[in-house]
């Protein structure tokens, strides 16, 4: 729905100014539906570069998939963007910062730095960023035992380990508690007692939407209130304001740096409150803020590549996005630019959360309660904004 | 086989090869795509059209296949690798064949199903547990090289499933299909020959993952497991007459087609409902699909016209002679 | 983990999940049984039934309980249509059982496919879900929502009744005796035709019916069917084919396995675990437990 409603604001301009034709082209976007089958994925990807000669890419939904279309993506030299998808390019948290530390760029085997050969650009920043902005919120509340529940997917490992990480290398806490669960759990019983017996303060999932609504409803159905709940997708979306109103309070999430107030939400469609109430007037809901707004944030970044490079050409359009680490581009979830790495460096790691919901109109209620880029390593090169909008409830209030 | 036979699928061999240069990447990729699909139906033709029982697991070879290529790739390669899936789902097959095969009638078709999402997440447990992350990566082959390998396969598993029917072997096969306490009293070993068919049909679905798994360059369970393998086979094997190979080729080529239109657009449910119905109207109308049509031209009356397992009436007259004929051999 | 208060909520967890699982086997063991429908499509009328309480509740704020009612005449009507408009003309063709069996199911699959893609069709894969009855009651150390007590508050009862509808009643009297011998029932004057409408009309209902239960506690996506009817599948075996209290007994058993076992064992291996068990019984115990 995020990309219906930019495909609908852009037209209704015009189009995109490219230079080289001298007016406003308007766009159209070609879906293929590959119902979450690499193979096909993979087919319509080649279909869409060799037969559609689209002149870039939106990348499909689902991390596991980016990997196996970087190949494809690359051997065409296309830019694509990775939108809804981790950058786990970097699986390794202490080469992450390596990189950094050492002011060396991400290579392949061979050692040739990314930018020759990587055309498969992620939006969103390295998780390392997002669980970072987590570890210090935790540690600033003053969070000594955490446990954890994992979704058993490539985005709960990859999110874990980099929390994990932080713990083990950076201290502070404990990890009393790890348990992981297959995607289709529909009892989390066990999980929820085994916290509750251990005391932890933080109560940590790396979830999916719908295993977070259902770990919720039976954390309030058992009346286990952890001093700090955090579901990493799940919480800032339309169905849990529905299913649980204003028992939401407190409960933190993942973010993308989009909210009503979010600093520097801003692209060229307005700010983050104005695509709120875009959204809202046009939907009747509230929006996703993570996925969704990322999905947005990566068709106006496309957008403005396309008018900066001024013409169709894909490598024209790919310079452009190489050019961005000096010009960010600016978009609903904050700037965007690639320097080290592909992956999104100038995006703060951000955590949200629900406050005041009883008197707040859904969606305006979120703010962004954590903000990191790196500041906890101390990695040179990369530039922290501090960008929450309110201060972390903690603890969290009881159920209603 | 007849010389003429010999020649016209090297003909066709060398034609469907020779497609590969002139076709542009997309259609390589779609090509690859219908091939894999003609080698899945054709062995699938084997377990469920011979033997009759009907078949829901194929995403079960083609995944441990398919997973053989990365986990062999340190002391064989590509090329070998592809052969040595087939040996192993063979032997798999006919060892785990010993225990399933005694399952009979929809139970079959369930606890082939339950295999297969039982494998996927054996496999995931497993290498979130060992090595510590869902996929893996493999080195990436050319469409080309893919395209061969999946074309021979495509070959080899149709040459060999429409051979077994003239074999005493298929002929054995058939027979357990009519009525398979019978066919044990009349002296066939119902167990060894159902093992053996399963593990053939293992053989070459197992033969397909590895040839085209490296494609992507990546593999976890939910791309060599994928459920809709599983499915996909066995509507197109349904649809083009359980027991009919060039049945089963034809339904593999056009659903295939069919599907990628479908999803080339943004909202394919409404396609795939229309499917549904017509699979549906199939089954009603036409049970022996594409092969019944088939030999309804076909001056050749050989061919066996089923597609319900335990064919015990004379539906079919066809096969109703060729039990007749097999009960005098063995008295 | 050996807290009481903690085996207490997990035994009522698989209570919850076994009701809802016995509820749609006994609308399997009644389509299996007696009407030889190897119904691989029972799970998808779990989920129409689901979808039709969320539409209900969200477009036209009918209370899910209402719903229970209103879904279950619906489909039962479904059912019928079914029956006398497709299934019943197989059954006339006079095939083998087998035979029959296999028409059906493979009959039944299509039906898979057409349901939930036009499901998927009209409410889109994503995950749907709405809330009700969230109050929270507590009893003997269980803290439950009101809308899970649902679940074995609905579905026992339901089952029970109609099991003593078939032992009481001359209708149920004729049921059971086509699931015993349909020709013997038929030769004795059993109207067969009317027995397997009702079949029909009420195996499929049950299945509904469980699926309304079943929103009101979890989100659904279109493509969530296959695990009832495998679950059900087992679960009539477990239980004999044909036997209602089978069904009963084999659906709480394979939810209490699913929900204390699976998470003592390895809660990542659900589904192996789960198959596992219908493996073994399929190859073990093809007769049920409760078989003569």
């Amino acid at each position: 729905m995020w990309y219906n409603l930019w495909l609908e604001r852009v037209n209704a301009k015009g189009g995109i100014y490219v230079k080289e034709y001298g007016q406003r082209l308007p766009v159209s976007l070609i879906i293929y539906n590959d119902r979450g089958e690499t193979d096909t994925s993979a087919r319509m990807f080649e279909r869409l570069i060799t037969v559609d000669n689209v002149s870039c890419l939106w990348g499909s939904y689902g991390t596991f998939q980016s990997f196996a279309l970087e190949p494809i993506v690359n051997k065409y030299k296309v830019p694509c963007i990775a939108s809804n998808a981790a950058p786990i390019v970097l699986d390794d948290p202490n080469e992450y910062e390596r990189i950094y530390k050492e002011k060396d760029y991400f290579r392949d085997k061979d050692g040739h730095p990314w930018y020759e050969w990587e055309y498969m650009l992620w939006n969103e920043m390295s998780y390392y960023h997002q669980q970072e902005s987590l570890y210090k919120d935790l540690l600033k509340a003053g969070v000594k035992r955490v446990a954890i529940a994992e979704i058993e997917t490539l985005f709960g490992v990859e999110n874990r380990r980099e929390f994990t990480h932080f713990v083990d290398k950076y201290g502070g806490m404990e990890i009393v508690t790890h348990k992981t669960y297959p995607f289709d759990i529909r009892d989390f019983g066990p999980i929820i007692q085994d916290a509750q017996s251990k005391n932890v303060d933080a109560f940590i999932q790396y979830s999916y939407p719908s295993d977070a609504w259902i770990c919720t409803q039976q954390m309030i159905e058992r009346g286990y209130n952890p001093k700090l709940f955090y579901n990493a997708l799940g919480s800032a979306y339309q169905e849990a304001y529905t299913r649980f109103g204003n028992n939401n309070e407190g409960i933190c999430s993942h973010g993308a740096g989009f909210a009503a107030k979010a600093k520097l939400s801003k692209g060229p469609y307005g700010t983050g409150a104005d695509l709120l109430k875009l959204y809202k007037d046009r939907y009747g809901e509230v929006p996703d803020f993570v996925d969704g707004a990322i999905a947005f944030g990566t068709m106006e970044l496309l957008e403005q590549a396309i008018e900066r490079a001024g013409t169709l050409d894909r490598q024209a359009i790919y310079q452009e996005l190489l050019k961005a680490k000096d010009n960010p581009i600016p978009t609903i979830i904050g700037p965007v630019g690639w320097d080290r790495g592909p992956w999104n460096e100038k995006r703060q790691g951000t955590i949200l959360q629900h406050q005041n919901v009883a008197n707040t109109e859904p969606g305006y209620d979120i703010e962004i309660v954590g903000s990191a880029n790196g500041s906890v390593a101390n990695l040179p090169g990369l530039v922290e904004v501090d960008l929450t909008t309110a201060d972390l409830i903690y603890p969290k209030p009881p159920w209603k | 086989m007849s010389y003429v036979r010999y020649v016209a699928i090297v003909i066709a061999f060398a034609l469907s090869a020779s497609a590969s240069f002139l076709v542009d990447p997309y259609t390589l990729g779609l090509l690859i795509s219908i091939v894999t699909y003609v080698t899945l139906v054709a062995s699938w033709n084997i377990i469920s059209g011979y033997v009759g029982y009907l078949f829901l697991g194929a995403a079960a070879f083609y995944g441990l296949g398919a997973y053989v290529v990365p986990l062999t790739s340190t002391f064989v390669n590509w090329y070998l690798a592809i052969p040595l899936a087939g040996v192993i789902c063979f032997v798999v097959a006919f060892v785990i064949g010993i225990p399933f095969l005694r399952i009979r009638g929809p139970y079959f078709i369930i606890a082939t199903y339950a295999f297969a999402a039982l494998i996927s997440n054996v496999v995931l447990y497993l290498e979130h547990q060992i090595t510590g992350t869902i996929g893996r990566y493999i080195t990436i082959q050319g469409p080309q090289e893919i395209y061969f390998a999946a074309l021979l396969v495509a070959f080899l598993a149709v040459i060999v499933a429409s051979s077994i029917k003239d074999t005493k072997f298929g002929l054995g096969l058939l027979s357990i299909k009519g009525n398979e306490d019978a066919a044990a009293a009349s002296g066939v070993d119902t167990t060894l020959y159902k093992l053996f068919a399963f593990g053939v049909t293992a053989l070459f679905m197992g033969m397909a993952g590895a040839a085209v798994i490296p494609r992507l360059g990546y593999i976890d369970n939910t791309i060599a497991f994928a459920a809709g393998i599983s499915f996909n086979t066995l509507v197109m094997g349904v649809l083009g007459g359980a027991g009919s190979i060039l049945g089963g080729v034809a339904s593999a080529i056009i659903l295939s087609l069919l599907f990628e239109i479908f999803f080339s657009s943004a909202d394919p449910f409404a396609y795939l409902v229309a499917l549904g119905c017509l699979l549906f109207v199939a089954i009603f109308f036409m049970p022996g699909g594409l092969g019944q049509l088939f030999s309804r031209f076909s001056v050749r009356r050989s061919q066996p016209k089923m597609i319900t397992p335990d064919l015990g009436t004379a539906r079919t007259t066809d096969l109703s002679r060729e039990t007749q004929q097999q009960s005098h051999v063995n008295g | 983990m050996v807290d009481a208060a903690g085996v207490v909520n997990l035994l009522f967890g698989g209570l919850v999940i076994g009701s809802l699982y016995a509820l749609v086997s006994v609308g399997l063991t009644l389509l299996y049984g007696a009407a030889s429908m190897s119904n691989l499509a029972q799970g998808e009328f779990v989920m129409v039934g689901g979808y039709l309480a969320y539409w209900l509740f969200t477009a036209m704020k009918v209370s899910p309980l209402l719903s229970l009612v209103l879904v279950a005449v619906a489909v039962a009507g479904l059912g019928a249509v079914l029956y006398l408009g497709i299934f019943n003309r197989v059954y006339a063709r006079e095939l083998s059982t087998a035979e029959t069996q296999s028409t059906t199911l493979l009959l039944t699959f299509a039906i898979i496919m057409i349901l939930s893609n036009l499901v998927a069709l009209i409410f889109t894969p994503d995950y749907k879900s709405y809330a009700v009855l969230t109050n929270v009651v507590e009893f003997g150390g269980v803290k439950a929502m009101v809308s899970r007590l649902a679940s074995p508050m609905v579905a026992i009862p339901v089952t029970i009744v109609f099991w003593l509808i078939l032992k009481k009643t001359w209708f149920g009297r004729g049921i059971r005796c086509v699931i015993e011998d349909r020709d013997a029932a038929r030769v004795v004057g059993v109207n067969v035709t009317r027995v397997y409408l009702a079949c029909f009309m009420i195996g499929l209902s049950m299945a509904a019916v469980t699926g309304v239960l079943f929103s009101m506690i979890f989100p659904m996506t279109p493509y969530f069917g296959i695990e009832y009817t495998m679950a059900s599948f087992v679960a009539i075996i477990l239980g004999t084919v044909g036997s209602v209290p089978g069904a009963l007994v084999g659906g709480l058993i394979i939810g209490l396995a699913e929900s204390t076992l699976v998470f003592y064992l390895a809660p990542a291996l659900k589904i192996a675990i789960i198959y596992t068990i219908l493996i073994v019984v399929l190859l073990v115990k093809p007769s049920g437990i409760f078989a003569r």
